[in-house]
């Protein structure tokens, strides 16, 4: 019997589970920068700046994020009372709930803390736990996908959904676009008039966006780094793995990979830092619109990464003999994407 | 919703402590006798009034027109170690006594969660409302309806018949014309494959998880 690949479109173009998906990782990312910030900063008044804007952006971001992931679900109603439903606690959904139930109303209330300007010694507390709460937000959005990478007992059915990667992946991503949204934050607030800075001038406005783009350079290098790695283990994988590989970078996915992905949230945004760096000292000029440009490119790059990873499941690990319920490409559908049918 | 003691066979001989045992069942396809007539889907989809759009078994074709076309019917396979009752977070999926993957339709969110588990392409979703939401999972169920009273009017509209609790074989194992599909306690089935592998040698076209995926850890 020869392998032939399962091909299932689950979702098509459904935005739940990317957006999910992505703004989850986001709320992680900036949680974790937030409190981070506030935990080295001490009563430095840069950081601490950018620990009250990330801390305000998670808000609005985790309860998008929930309701993203309720309104998914068939029943939305059960998805809210999930305390009462979900009973499997071998399953990442539940513990993913439970995670996303500790996690939202303590970045109301570190958030809150911060608005009110509660004494610092509760909101150290606060971020003492929001620092790895955050990390275990955007680690779960990854281990929600990887968890059916290898199931008890099973083999690899979804082999682009490496859970040796992608949770990793996840939080990096998340700590890239954290800072992305914190940085367009900063700057957005500042324009309004409601500079999140201490002082609240200009200058202290742009020196923490410039902080915010400096920081992201780091994460943005970081999470390059690792999807190479990733890449790498793909291409030299099981069959599985390597058809993934196929598909990401030559196939049906690579335009939004190379371009949506790769382009727009990983090299634009470095050239975009390099050439404000370079232009700040050449023109002498803020040049603020590269920061605000870049720091889009950054959001819009990791939610490419969440459709891309989403769009990718729908390729199973390859079958000796395929059932199917839907058409098998290069079989009774069109040909497998970039493997020339 | 009113839990109902299942119905579940059991197995003729005793076990090993003397008791009367609760059957496994299977189902076993045979690839080498298919002969592609649909009967089992449409066995299935009249026994239980299958929602349009559903198939809760479907022949699959490979290499069609072309030398060593083969066919194969692809139901709900009811693994031992099923990875979308590993995965779902309500315990909507569950193993009877007898082995059967049962779907509790009251207790599923919809989270389309164990249709990315599945590798065979099992879990179904019905269009649950308006603006093209999803419904609740909707699966083989061997006709085996599901935990509500037997042979209700409840069990009937949300999961179809319940023949195994009548004291038959599902729709699709029993239309069969070639017997291509068997279903039945793993031990009879496995009689079966048995006497068909001894009949044609090795490679005789038994086609499940193993042929599948391999042996698993």
């Amino acid at each position: 019997m020869e392998s032939i690949v399962l091909w299932q479109h689950k979702w098509g173009l459904t935005f739940h589970i990317p957006w999910y998906l992505f703004l989850g990782g986001l709320a992680g990312g900036t949680m974790t920068i937030a409190a981070l910030a506030d935990l080295l900063a001490g009563t430095r008044e840069r950081p601490q700046s950018f620990a009250r804007a990330a801390a305000y952006i998670t808000v609005p971001t985790i309860i998008l994020g929930g309701l993203s992931l309720t309104f998914h679900l068939g029943k939305p109603e059960r998805g809210f009372a999930f305390p009462l439903f979900f009973t499997n606690y071998q399953s990442w959904m539940t513990i993913g709930g439970w995670i996303i139930g500790v996690f939202a109303p303590l970045s109301l209330a570190y958030a809150a803390a911060w608005y009110f300007n509660v004494g610092r010694r509760v909101r150290v507390v606060m971020a003492a736990v929001g620092v790895p709460l955050g990390v275990l937000m955007s680690l779960y959005t990854g281990f929600l996908l990887s968890a059916t990478w290898a199931v008890p007992g099973g083999r690899w059915y979804v082999p682009l959904w490496d859970s040796r990667y992608l949770p990793v992946l996840f939080v990096l991503s998340g700590l890239s676009t954290g800072l992305g949204a914190c940085g367009l934050g900063v700057l957005v607030a500042g324009r309004l008039g409601r500079p999140s800075s201490g002082s609240g001038t200009p200058e202290e406005t742009w020196a923490v966006a410039r902080l915010a783009s400096a920081a992201d350079v780091a994460a943005i290098l970081v999470e390059g780094a690792w999807v190479y790695l990733f890449l790498a283990s793909l291409g030299v994988g099981t069959l599985g793995q390597q058809l993934a590989f196929t598909l990401l970078t030559k196939g049906e996915l690579a335009p939004w990979f190379w371009w949506g992905f790769v382009a727009t949230g990983l090299a634009a945004p470095l050239l975009g830092s390099g050439m404000h760096a370079i232009g700040e000292r050449i023109f002498h000029s803020r040049l603020g619109w590269i920061l605000y440009v870049k720091f889009v490119l950054v959001l819009v790059g990791g939610l490419m990464l969440r459709y891309v990873i989403v769009w990718g499941g729908d390729l199973k690990a390859p079958l000796t003999f395929p059932p199917s319920m839907w058409p098998i490409p290069g079989v009774s559908g069109p040909p497998f994407p970039g493997l020339g049918g | 919703m009113s839990q109902a003691q299942v119905t579940v066979p059991y197995r003729q001989a005793d076990g090993p402590q003397g008791k009367k045992e609760p059957a496994r069942m299977k189902f076993y396809i045979d690839v080498k006798r298919c002969i592609e007539c649909g009967g089992c889907e449409v066995a299935c989809k009249n026994e239980n009034n299958v929602p349009a759009g559903i198939a809760r078994i479907k022949v699959v074709t490979i290499n069609e027109g072309e030398p060593g076309e083969t066919n194969v019917a692809v139901p709900c396979m009811h693994c031992s170690k099923a990875p979308c009752v590993a995965v779902c977070p309500v315990d909507a999926l569950y193993h009877r006594p007898d082995g059967i993957v049962a779907l509790n339709k009251e207790t599923c969110i919809g989270c389309g969660y164990c249709l990315y588990a599945c590798p065979f392409g099992a879990p179904q979703f019905p269009k649950g409302s308006a603006f093209g939401a999803r419904g609740v999972m909707d699966k083989c169920t061997y006709c085996a309806g599901g935990p509500e009273v037997a042979f209700s009017e409840r069990e009937r509209r949300l999961y179809g018949s319940n023949r195994i609790a009548e004291g038959k074989l599902p729709a699709c194992a029993s239309v069969c014309a070639t017997k291509a599909l068997i279903a039945g306690d793993a031990e009879e089935v496995a009689n079966v494959v048995r006497q068909r592998m001894a009949a044609r040698g090795a490679g005789g076209g038994a086609w499940g998880w193993e042929s599948a995926y391999g042996k698993g850890p």
